[in-house]
């Protein structure tokens, strides 16, 4: 809701990419760009769960985070589709491992209406809103609140309580 | 103007001089007559004021000017120097620093200025010429370097004498340098002249007030010279005086020598933001990265001429780090610069006297370590000069001279710089601390009893410990000696406490050279590579699975005769897939932490490397047991273990 006020453009562009069979989208503003897994994760210990270890971006250590975990979804192995999501959050660099990125999309501001409390298995807590494009509903990801490391330890407790 | 692009800038430069500024007054405390300190005094402030004033900064503008003033006066000899001006100015450089901040965080109109500035401009008023007339030609004066020394004794025989003459323009004068040259013509015709003040060129420039100096070698009778010179239009006075060969007046030349060398250091530096060689040095760790990949790759395709231009690029790739290593590499002395001011202001405010001794400055260390290391020392050195050094009557009852010393002494030693903090005050009362650390609870009555002395002196370092009985201002708030520690372990550093009762006491801290880069040992562990600092290993033993023992929960071995405990590192890492507990011979890695010996048992031994520490990045922060990681030559990424929170 705070990304629309900041719009003055009538349109904004989003990344679109999968998690299940569920489309989610991202402002391509925060996003750095997009890696296949070609390389190994190095799994860190004591790190919280959903951060599935980090990468070695061209000199850069970055953690990677996979999404299904992090919103409490079932579990898919990586596959050739897999793709991270270098998003740029609070200064630090994070990746978002998803099953699929999809495309770029165009999408009137107007569209944006605000989340149900549950989107397709996601709590509105992570989320900016639903756009309806065509007749598909994309749901917008709030990265500062999905990706937040302080939260992380509130969110865990949250997962085992539903 | 919007100068708010520039305000780092400023701000960079602003400390910069009020360092300066800071060392200079102390240096001139020591040594009033000396006129290249006061010089240099005089640019910072003058610059400063300049800066200020450009930046719109009014309050800063308006005290350096009079600090300006008062300086010019005390350069001109209208004002004399005493303790009053220098505390004056001390003050001021205190109250620049506040400003400095101040100015940081876009609020300088906060400050109150007038206080110091009415008392600076009461010397400037008040200050009445003090020398007379006469006396004022005894400033400039003619002083000869050693090496002149010995050309001048050469020239003098019987015949030929040395004689300075002091040659004074009528004030009105103005053709000074048609008149100087016609002196100096004069001069050439009768002798030869082997030095004047100012210098000759300043002299042809007309760089000089009214009179002049020239030392003039010359078999004629002088005083002919001198009526010659008398005659030139415009001259109002001329003396001659005879020097004595063997009482040459001689410059103080080292020491204008090291601050002409300051100068010039500071002329060839560049100011980089730290961010930038952060990238760079990125860059090039990737770049080492990346040459040990085309080693990997050179070595299966076996081309003699790729072979030689990989080692080329590896030899060039290991030059290019070391330098951009070097780059951010600071001279301690930075932070060893503000100590004198601090000794001095506490040990005028506690009644002590006491001398600071600074020696290797010069020392290097990673700008990383550099911004840590300072406080700590802060610390130490309040501790050595609140409880260390006693009181001038005290000393003087046990013997000792009444003026204390603190030695502050920084070298390296290996991959390691070592700052030594050395006192002769009272020492640390070893009963003293044993009592305390029972008192708290700190230590068993039994433990106690085994512990070597310097076990027991480390005890201080525990938070709340301080055996001060009364706390005063400076320290002894129980705070500090364990902050310190902290520190100085958050760097990977190590601390000692060495010390006899009522003779003094030592602290030495172990600093590593970089935090940057570290040499380590690689082990493999089911299918994952840590990197374990070399600095924490004592040795690398081989062990049998029998002859790990299992004590209670603990399991053991033993080394040269003592039990030492042993990890599975897969343990501490929830590391998958170990295999280690199905062989037969074990790789055991036995480090050091502090006094304690653990054994660390690994799968496998890789190799040594010099790794680049990299830091998780902000996203995950802390990360318990990880020091960081750095990234292998084949692209991945292995971590640094902690070892302090592991064994």
């Amino acid at each position: 809701m705070k990304a629309k006020e900041q719009i003055v453009e009538e349109t904004k562009q989003l990344i679109i990419f999968k998690l299940g069979e569920e489309e989610f989208g991202v402002d391509i503003l925060q996003v750095r760009e997009i890696e296949k897994l070609d390389q190994n994760i190095t799994r860190v210990p004591k790190a919280p769960a959903f951060v599935e270890g980090v990468i070695n971006l061209r000199g850069e250590i970055v953690p990677i985070v996979d999404l299904r975990k992090r919103f409490g979804l079932s579990l898919k192995p990586i596959g050739s589709d897999t793709r991270v999501i270098i998003v740029e959050v609070n200064d630090n660099l994070v990746g978002m491992m998803v099953d699929a990125v999809v495309k770029v999309l165009r999408i009137n501001v107007s569209a944006i209406e605000d989340a149900p409390q549950i989107a397709k298995g996601v709590d509105a807590y992570f989320l900016n809103g639903v756009a309806k494009v065509d007749d598909r509903l994309i749901v917008l990801l709030n990265l500062d609140r999905a990706l937040s490391a302080e939260e992380a330890k509130e969110l865990r407790e949250a997962d085992l309580g539903e | 103007m919007d100068t708010s692009q520039y305000l780092s800038v400023f701000m960079d430069e602003c400390r910069e001089h009020l360092q300066t500024l800071n060392q200079s007054l102390l240096e001139l405390e020591h040594d009033p007559e000396n006129s290249s300190i006061l010089d240099q005094i005089f640019r910072a402030a003058h610059t400063l004021k300049g800066a200020s004033a450009t930046m719109g900064f009014n309050k800063m503008a308006n005290l350096t000017h009079t600090m300006e003033d008062v300086l010019s006066k005390l350069r001109s000899k209208e004002l004399t120097m005493t303790p009053e001006i220098v505390n004056t100015l001390f003050e001021a450089v205190d109250l620049l620093e506040i400003l400095a901040n101040k100015i940081g965080e876009g609020k300088e109109e906060d400050i109150e200025i007038s206080g110091v500035v009415q008392a600076l401009q009461l010397f400037t008023v008040s200050g009445v010429a003090v020398q007379p007339q006469q006396e004022r030609r005894k400033n400039i004066q003619l002083r000869y370097l050693e090496a002149e020394k010995d050309e001048i004794l050469a020239a003098i025989n019987d015949e030929t004498g040395l004689y300075h003459f002091t040659v004074k323009m009528a004030e009105n004068c103005v053709l000074k340098g048609v008149r100087v040259f016609m002196v100096l013509r004069e001069i050439e015709r009768l002798g030869t002249i082997v030095k004047s003040v100012p210098s000759l060129k300043d002299l042809e420039d007309e760089k000089f007030d009214q009179e002049f100096i020239v030392a003039v070698l010359m078999s004629n009778p002088p005083e002919e010279l001198a009526k010659c010179i008398a005659n030139i239009t415009d001259i109002a006075e001329v003396n001659f005086e005879k020097i004595d060969p063997q009482n040459l007046p001689l410059e103080k030349r080292a020491q204008n020598q090291t601050v002409e060398d300051r100068v010039k250091v500071t002329g060839q530096t560049v100011r980089v933001d730290i961010r930038k060689l952060d990238v760079l040095m990125n860059l090039v760790a990737e770049l080492v990265i990346h040459r040990s990949r085309l080693e990997s790759i050179g070595s299966v395709l076996q081309s003699k001429d790729l072979d030689e231009v990989v080692e080329q690029v590896g030899r060039l790739t290991l030059d290019l780090r070391d330098s951009v290593l070097k780059t951010r590499m600071v001279p301690i002395e930075t932070v060893f610069s503000r100590f004198p001011r601090l000794v001095r202001d506490l040990s005028k405010e506690l009644g002590k006297e006491i001398e600071l001794i600074i020696e290797g400055g010069e020392t290097e260390l990673d700008r990383t370590v550099i911004d840590e290391i300072g406080d700590p020392l802060v610390h130490i050195i309040r501790n050595a000069v609140d409880h260390g050094i006693e009181p001038p009557e005290e000393r003087e009852k046990a013997g000792k001279p009444r003026t204390g010393t603190i030695r502050l002494n920084a070298y390296q030693e290996g991959n390691n710089v070592v700052i030594a903090i050395e006192d002769d005050g009272r020492g640390f009362n070893v009963e003293k601390v044993k009592e305390k650390a029972l008192k708290m609870g700190l230590v068993t009555k039994e433990a106690l009893a085994e512990m070597r002395e310097d076990q027991i002196l480390e005890l201080t370092f525990m938070p709340g410990f301080s055996t001060a009985s009364k706390v005063t201002d400076v320290s002894g708030r129980g705070v500090g000696m364990d902050v310190v520690k902290i520190k100085v372990d958050s760097l990977g550093g190590m601390i000692r406490i060495h010390s006899v009762f009522g003779q003094g006491s030592l602290l030495e801290i172990r600093l590593p050279l970089t935090l940057a880069i570290i040499q380590t040992l690689m082990v493999q562990l089911g299918k994952e590579i840590y990197a374990i600092p070399s600095g924490y290993i004592e040795q690398i033993i081989s062990l049998r699975q029998d002859e790990i023992k299992q004590v209670r929960s603990q399991q053991v071995c033993m080394l040269r005769g003592e039990l030492i405990p042993i990890i599975r590192l897969q343990d501490v890492l929830d590391t998958p897939d170990a295999i280690n507990h199905e062989l037969e011979e074990l790789d055991v890695v036995v480090l050091r932490v502090g006094d304690r010996l653990v054994g660390c048992v690994v799968d496998s031994l890789l190799r040594q490397q010099d790794v680049v520490i990299k830091s998780l990045g902000g996203y995950l922060g802390s990360v318990k047991g990880i020091a960081g990681a750095t990234i292998l030559g084949d692209g991945k990424v292995a971590l640094i273990i902690d070892i302090r929170a592991v064994a």
